[in-house]
């Protein structure tokens, strides 16, 4: 009994040496360039005078994973910082799924890859482990950027979007690393899970919170269900209505994430 | 015994090779759970370390608000659309509650417009509100903090570029240990159904006290 103590103790603090020493900081990144952004929600409706198009926003360098963040990574990081271990995180923060597929506080399940992107995080797990990393989870805008920026990323977007959505989630995501990287150089975007972002319900369009005045047709306190640029980009409709129906302390089986830092 | 020994030896020579902050640590936080009994709920919003200041300038917690019943939603002073009808709301279960809960209960506006929402904004804002200190806070926090408490009460939002922010309206009732009871989402003209879980919740926390 004892000995088993002093064995997870030993375990723990390898794991944790492992995590200080840098094994989890040292992630690649790539350099997303500084450009221009197309919203895809737009600021007015389309009117019978007009089609206002939401102008191309500038958007700063930034740095972000070229991969989601795996297993193993996020393993490293919870024997540094034990609040975040299964048996220990405090339900305001992660649901009771949290990490559920692991069997234990600091071992996979069987037949769980180190390599395989982290899944059934949290909000708050998520933007902790990118903290530790001295980062943050992408914004919205970041994430949609990186994902196509370029016109030639936007159409493969759309056909591995379309691929992946077809499909039944595979029971397990599979390692990370396995996509074609972008024309930014980051890869398993799409087709792998979905990501968290930092302003992850910024863009939920909700009747109750419509404007009580009624004179525009926003949603929020703004102009956030104007509509969109792109009706047609059904894609991009899945990701902003997946990314609306979140709460900060979801996690299930398919929804990883990857950090983000100033360039 | 000697199994014992020879995990002992490695533990010593790992201590040796790698930082014993993670072991430090475990004892510490081992040791705390056999000290004292569990002083937050695992739901509470107190378990937020944010820090911030109020509308007269102190620094505070969150758990600063423990204790008492409170009424809580984020926005920003500028805001010409949704906010006023929000702290209008408020307002009025302010004016609606039972004579005895007249200071029992806490409103708390957290602004998520840091940049422009100074302390001493806030302040202003509540003068011009007639909103007494005794029963309204005011929170300017930073970035970070007001987005993870925003992420704590379901509230989304974002600049609208306009130097406004498109923001979801929502009242949310903490219990006095911090945990979310009820949330109103969107104004309504009486927030009726929001008056009547508080004083559900004060009759309860009266009934525990007896």
């Amino acid at each position: 009994m004892r000995g088993g103590r002093i064995l997870s103790a030993l375990v723990a603090l390898a794991a944790s040496a492992l995590a200080v020493s840098g094994a989890y900081a040292s992630e690649a990144m790539a350099t997303i360039p500084a450009g221009l952004y197309h919203p895809f929600q737009r600021v007015k409706a389309p009117t019978a005078s007009g089609d206002p198009v939401a102008p191309p926003q500038p958007i700063a360098s930034f740095r972000l994973d070229v991969e989601p963040v795996t297993n193993g990574e996020f393993l490293a990081f919870v024997a540094a910082h034990p609040e975040w271990r299964r048996s220990k995180v405090k339900r305001v923060f992660a649901d009771e799924r949290y990490l559920r597929r692991w069997s234990g506080d600091l071992e996979l399940g069987q037949g769980d890859p180190l390599d395989a992107p982290a899944t059934n995080v949290s909000w708050f797990a998520a933007e902790a482990y990118c903290k530790a990393r001295g980062l943050k989870l992408p914004t919205t805008e970041q994430w949609e950027y990186a994902l196509a920026g370029t016109a030639p990323d936007r159409e493969a977007v759309r056909t591995r979007s379309f691929a992946w959505m077809a499909q039944p989630n595979d029971a397990r995501p599979a390692p990370v690393g396995q996509g074609l990287a972008n024309s930014f150089g980051v890869r398993d975007m799409v087709g792998l899970v979905w990501e968290w972002t930092y302003d992850f319900d910024a863009y939920a369009t909700t009747a109750e919170s419509r404007d009580p005045n009624g004179k525009d047709s926003a949603a929020f306190c703004g102009g956030a269900a104007a509509g969109v640029a792109d009706p047609s980009d059904y894609p991009a409709f899945m990701r902003y209505a997946m990314r609306a129906s979140l709460k900060a302390d979801y996690t299930t089986d398919n929804l990883g994430f990857r950090c983000a830092g100033g360039a | 015994m000697i199994q014992r020994f020879a995990a002992l030896v490695a533990l010593l020579a790992a201590l040796t090779l790698a930082p014993g902050v993670a072991l430090t640590h475990e004892h510490m936080h081992h040791d705390a759970a056999l000290d004292a009994p569990a002083l937050l709920s695992d739901r509470s919003l107190y378990n937020l370390e944010s820090k911030w200041t109020t509308q007269d300038g102190a620094t505070v917690a969150l758990d600063s608000l423990k204790g008492q019943p409170v009424v809580t939603t984020m926005g920003y002073t500028t805001c010409k659309d949704i906010c006023p009808a929000i702290v209008a709301d408020m307002m009025w279960v302010e004016k609606h509650l039972p004579a005895a809960m007249a200071g029992r209960v806490r409103f708390a506006f957290f602004s998520i417009d840091p940049a422009v929402d100074t302390p001493a904004k806030l302040k202003a804002y509540a003068d011009d509100h007639g909103l007494a200190p005794q029963s309204w806070t005011f929170f300017h926090g930073d970035d970070d903090a007001v987005r993870e408490l925003a992420a704590a009460l379901g509230i989304g939002y974002r600049a609208d570029g306009k130097g406004g922010f498109d923001h979801a309206a929502v009242i949310s009732l903490l219990n006095p240990k911090g945990e979310i009871v009820f949330q109103q989402r969107g104004v309504r003209a009486s927030s009726e159904d929001l008056l009547a879980k508080l004083v559900a919740l004060a009759a309860d926390d009266g009934a525990a006290v007896r």
